[in-house]
């Protein structure tokens, strides 16, 4: 929890400091900021990611064995589920209001997913049946 | 399914943080081990064995 409070810290810190400068900056150098504001936003993605695997090594939660592991893999299934029932609302949302190219698209995306799941679904088997 | 885990443990003085190291897991799995709310995968299930000298079906028993 530590190594989060740093990091928003250092985050929040850099953002106000980069705030500071877009005050005092003559006119003509707008561009400095928003480079910062774009390298700071990053810097924390790549930080938030770094300090999630410190944590994952540190307390083996993300070893195969661990609880952790096995709860993250539950939640990854069900949450594909609730995607394909929000996606498959919001399509016919879609249809509703007459939006029938965007519901397309939605539709169209919905049957890669399930053809994705299907795909990986036939590659494990297939290993698993290989391997055995 | 049930376990003598927190009793092999308690004996040779181990606490939950040592043996999740010694094993390689989270200290929650050891937790959730204990309580009978997690089964742990065979090959977790034979380092436990292994781990306290003893064979699985020992410490592991279908409810």
């Amino acid at each position: 929890m530590r190594a989060w409070f740093t990091l928003v810290g250092a985050a929040l810190a850099a953002l106000l400091a980069v705030w500071a400068l877009a005050n005092v900056l003559p006119a003509g150098y707008e561009v400095i900021p928003r480079i910062l504001y774009a390298i700071i936003v990053f810097g924390g993605a790549v930080g938030g990611l770094g300090v999630r695997k410190h944590n994952e090594k540190r307390n083996r939660t993300a070893d195969a064995d661990s609880v952790e592991h096995q709860i993250a893999i539950q939640a990854r299934a069900g949450s594909f589920v609730d995607g394909l029932v929000i996606a498959a609302a919001f399509g016919l949302y879609l249809v509703l209001t007459a939006q029938f190219e965007t519901a397309l698209l939605v539709y169209g995306l919905l049957c890669v997913s399930i053809g994705l799941f299907w795909a990986r679904y036939a590659i494990l088997r297939r290993g698993i049946n290989q391997a055995a | 399914m049930k376990n003598s885990l927190l009793a092999l443990r308690q004996a040779r003085g181990i606490s939950q943080d040592d043996l999740g190291k010694l094993l390689g897991v989270s200290r929650q799995t050891i937790i959730s081990i204990e309580k009978g709310r997690y089964a742990p995968s065979l090959a977790l299930a034979f380092k436990i064995a292994e781990l306290f000298d003893t064979s699985i079906e020992s410490i592991f028993t279908p409810e």
